[in-house]
Formats: C-alpha cells, structure tokens, sequence
C-alpha cells in the first residue's frame, strides 16, 4: 500500500472536513485521524507528512508525536495551536518540529499552502 | 515609572493542557509573592527567606534599642548642663554681704537679710515652676545646712534656717572647695528623687560663702523623656505604616491587574476555538465559485469583521503573556519588518479612509529593515499605535510613518495631528488602564489597555518607547527596536 501523503490529527471534524480537500487539490493522498489513539496508530505507519492538533480531547499532541519519534518514526511534523501558549513551541522544537502554526491567524488555504509545500520539501 | 513590579510574576496554568506553563522572575531577596490561577481560583503563596527576615528583624531592634540608649544619654548630658547652668546664673543674683550676715538659726527670721534673700528665693520659686526647690545652703560647724528656700513657712516641705541636711553627700561637701564650680547629683533623699544643680556664691576673696541650689523631679524630668521618646517613635512608626499601606495598595494594583489581564486572556481564549472555525468556514464559503458578487461582499465583510475579533482575542492573550513573560529572547527570530509594518499600515488603511486620514509612509517598504523579535507581536504594535492615531485624528488630517536607522537600533517614528497628550499623563498612558483627560472626554471608546501591551512588547524586544507632543498640534511615538544582524 502506497503510503499516505499527508495525515491529519485532530478531533475537530468540522476542521479535517474542511482541510483534507484544500489538500487534495493539491495532489495529495490524505488520511484523517480524529483521537489520539487513532492517530499514534497511522503516524507510525509513517507518512511523508503529518498535520498534528496540540490537543487531542485532554491528550497533547507534542506527546503523540514523541511517542512515535521514541519508536523511530521520521515523519516531519507541523503542529497546528490555537493557544498562544508558546511553551509548546518549546516542547514542539525538542521534538524537531519546527512549523507551528495558529490556527486562528491563517485560513484553510494558508495552512494547506504551507502543508503542501512541506511535502515537496520531503520529496526532493 | 510609577508602577510597582511585583516581585514575582503570575502563572497561568490550565487542566486542558497536559504541559503547564509557569514563568518566574528573579526572587525579591527577602519576600515574594506567587499568585497562581487554576480554572479561576486564585492562590498567593508567600515565600520569605526566613534567615534573612530574621536577620533585617534582629538589625532593627538592635539599632532601636541603640539608638534608645543613646537618646537617653544626650538628652540627661544636655539637662544637666542646662541645670548646672541655671543655678550659676542664679548664683550672680545674690548678694554675698547679706549671706554673710545669715546666722544660720532662728534669729535670721527677722534679719532684713534672710528677709530679703527668701524674698528673691520665692521669686525664683514662682517663675522657675520647674524647678522644685531653690534653697541656699551653708557650711555650719563642718555641717551643711539650709540657710533659706523657696517654699513658704505652711509648705511642709519648708526648711527652716540652721536645718542640717544630713543626707549631705562627700560630693557637696566638696562643693565648698574653693576650686568647685558646680555640684551636680542625682540623689535620693526624704523629699523625693531629685537632680540637683548647685553653683557657689563667693565672697571678694573667692571663698564660697553658700550654695545655691536647685532641684529637678528626676522622675518628671525621666517621664518627659519617655513621652518624648515614644512621640519620636510613634512617628516613626505612622510613617513607616504609611510607607508599608502604600507599598501595599500599589502591589494590590498591580496583582489587580494582573488578575483581570488573566481572566482577560483566560475568556480570549475560549473565544479562539469558536471564532476559528467561523473564520474557516468563511473562508470556504469565499472561495466558492457559485457565489454571486454580492453573496462574496458579504462575506467578505463577515471575514473582516471575524479577523477583527480574532485580533482582539491576540492582544488579550499577549497582554497576559508578556506578563508572564513566556515570550522568551531566545525564540525571537531575525524578520524583515517591513512587510509587518506594511501588513499593519493595510490594516488601518479602512478605518482611516473613512474618515478621510491619509497614512504616509515615508520610508520605502519595498526594502529590508531587519528586526530581531515576533513579527506578530510587533504587527501588533504598530498596528494599536496607527489605529489609536487614526482614532483621536480629526478628519481630513495626516498620519506619519517615519524610519531611522541607527546602527544597532532602528527608530520608527508614529505621528498623528490628532487631540495630543498633556504632559501630565505621557508617563502613565502605558500604565494600563488609563486613558489621558483629553481622551476620554474625546467621545472615542477605548480602554487605556493597547498602550499598556504595546509597552510590554516593545520591553520584550528590548527595545524602547517615549511619547512627545508634535511641535505643531499632535503627538510622535518614537520607538526603537533591536536591528537584527543582515
């Protein structure tokens, strides 16, 4: 099976109904997880890209990432906040994510522009 | 500046967040206070070094106590001087004939003498009410007797002449010697507790023909003493009170405000979620290619308004980060400040075209102009600042944006030919909450809040803000800002 492209986390349904088709417009394969579990799940199956919600229900998201990190998944990762709370950026950087993006400051399209680009980023 | 730093800052710390957030500043050395708020419950811890509170505690009583010993000292040195002198002068007022023609008995009761030395005794008495007793004292057969006083015959304290006062001690009797110039003592005798000042009273050939001498209460002279000990330390005491309520209105301000810029950022914050997703669902409604022209108006409008709120919801946030202090140095990057300067300029650009204000750049901001920080934050900044001169500018006039480079600092400048700043209120407009005279009688709403935050980010940045009236009617705002290396 060909590897997803592009993984979104995030329990907010009406967000990934809206960012998974930006993103598919795009010429990405895009998978959708909506808890922490399911999505720790297909993060190790190690897409080319993660989309990860800081807050997963009352679980972080920073933490799901390092747990797959712990078991060797490479996946570059950009965080999406809506908190200004900038020691996650902190936390976020210790695991090597460096994108980390308000939610409330950029709309959709922005957000997929910027995932979109990450990817070919990975590809070259 | 008139606000007082608390010595520590607040925290906010949420149950939503598995990572919580505190950010402390350097300890006030011997108390600090925490305040900490969890889901709206406040909670102050006080943390004193002890040892160094018991050391400040110990310095000061021991400095009391010194200083007590040392006040009770000079003021007895300087009373007995001022006695000693006393009986001196009284000393010149006799005449050392009419002593020597005292006999020292009963007899002098008619002696025109002794009528007349008693006479100016009771004189003394009467405007001396401060001294007890004024008397006369002889030598008689190697004893020291009274050969007059100052009370009169029914007192009971009254002392015929030729008394011996048998208490007399060695010193006074040393008071006779011919080189003896004042007896001073403080004794203890069937009449009371007395200081007691004695001067001689010399006949030509220099030999002492008597002393005069006069007596002090020692106990009123002590309780003089103590009352006025205690005024001192009493007044010492209000003040340091006073000193203390100050301290503690101004930290109750500041603990104030960090309150309410807490709960400010606490309701912004869950206003972000809701507002997000109307963001994100206009934004995938303006991108729908079915909409007709009018349809896609109106959304925009509702876009541009939802922006607006989401703003609000970021200048409360910050406010109540930057207090906290959690953006930190080390997470500023090097940007291009002209596109966060021009982002803020679009920005205002419709509240200033409807009433007609022209904002006139006049640095080129096609070109780099490096900043070391967060250029949200900043475009925060420039955008409070231009909009407050939008809003107190009459119509019709201009708004200015000036730059200067200045090697390790860059100066932008905001000028408005707006309603001004009086002198008196230009150091507390980024107080917080306060809003200059002139402002609020302006009829423009606004909370005194932006400055404040404006401030607390440019501090951030290690940079500076002033504010000075225009020469012609208005007001600059000069910033300066680190420049980021090119």
């Amino acid at each position: 099976m060909a590897k997803t492209d592009i993984l979104i986390i995030d329990d907010d349904s009406a967000m990934t109904d809206i960012l998974k088709p930006l993103l598919e417009r795009g010429n990405a394969t895009v998978a959708v997880a909506h808890s922490y579990d399911e999505g720790l799940k297909a993060l190790k199956e190690e897409p080319h890209l993660a989309i990860v919600d800081v807050m997963l229900a009352e679980r972080s998201g920073i933490s799901l990432i390092a747990e797959a990190r712990k078991e060797g998944v490479k996946t570059p990762c950009i965080i999406l906040s809506n908190s200004m709370q900038t020691d996650h950026v902190a936390d976020a950087i210790e695991i090597g994510v460096t994108t980390f993006l308000q939610k409330a400051d950029h709309d959709p399209e922005d957000i997929a522009h910027i995932a979109l680009e990450r990817l070919r980023a990975t590809q070259e | 500046m008139g606000r007082l730093e608390l010595p520590c800052l607040s925290t906010y710390a949420s149950e939503t967040y598995a990572v919580t957030n505190y950010a402390t500043c350097p300890r006030a050395p011997i108390v600090s206070v925490v305040i900490s708020s969890r889901n709206d419950r406040y909670t102050i811890r006080v943390h004193t070094s002890r040892i160094l509170l018991a050391i400040l505690v110990a310095a000061v009583l021991t400095i009391g106590a010194l200083s007590f010993w040392y006040l009770d000292n000079t003021s007895n040195t300087q009373e007995y001087e001022r006695l000693i002198m006393r009986a001196q002068s009284f000393a010149i007022l006799f005449d050392p004939n009419a002593i020597q023609q005292l006999s020292a008995n009963e007899s002098d009761l008619f002696n025109p003498n002794y009528v007349r030395i008693k006479n100016q005794l009771l004189s003394l008495g009467t405007t001396n009410s401060d001294l007890e007793f004024i008397y006369l004292m002889g030598m008689r057969n190697n004893n020291i007797v009274f050969l007059a006083d100052s009370e009169t015959a029914e007192s009971p304290d009254y002392s015929p002449p030729g008394q011996i006062y048998s208490e007399a001690s060695e010193e006074l009797t040393q008071g006779f010697n011919r080189d003896s110039t004042y007896v001073l003592e403080i004794t203890e005798d069937r009449w009371g507790e007395w200081i007691s000042a004695l001067a001689p009273i010399r006949d030509t050939n220099g030999n002492t023909l008597a002393l005069i001498g006069i007596d002090k209460n020692a106990q009123l002279h002590r309780i003089q003493f103590y009352i006025q000990a205690g005024l001192l330390f009493l007044g010492v005491a209000l003040i340091l009170l006073l000193i203390g309520l100050l301290q503690h209105v101004r930290m109750r301000e500041s603990e104030f405000l960090v309150e309410k810029t807490d709960f400010l950022a606490a309701a912004a914050h869950e206003l972000r979620a809701p507002l997000t997703s109307i963001r994100w669902v206009l934004s995938k409604l303006r991108n729908d290619e079915s909409l007709s022209p009018s349809a896609r108006t109106t959304a925009d409008e509702i876009y541009d308004r939802v922006r607006g709120l989401i703003d609000l919801t970021n200048t409360f946030l910050l406010s109540a980060s930057t207090d906290h202090g959690i953006v930190r140095p080390e997470e500023m990057k090097v940007i291009d400040s002209a596109p966060t300067i021009a982002e803020a300029v679009r920005h205002t650009a419709a509240l200033a075209m409807s009433k007609k204000i022209k904002i006139d750049v006049t640095f080129p901001l096609n070109e780099r102009f490096v900043l070391r920080g967060d250029p949200d934050r900043l475009r925060l900044v420039f955008e409070n600042l231009l909009s407050n001169a939008v809003k107190y500018s009459p119509e019709g006039s201009t708004i200015t944006l000036g730059h200067e480079d200045r090697g390790a600092m860059r100066i932008f400048t905001v000028r408005d030919q707006g309603i001004g700043i009086p002198k008196e209120d230009r150091d507390k407009i980024f107080s917080g909450y306060h809003r200059a005279k002139n402002a609020k009688s302006s009829g423009v709403l606004g909370s005194g809040f932006g400055l404040y935050m404006v401030k607390k980010i440019i501090d951030l940045h290690g940079g500076t803000i002033t504010v000075e009236a225009a020469p012609d009617r208005g007001t600059i705002f000069v910033i300066s800002l680190p420049a980021g290396a090119q």
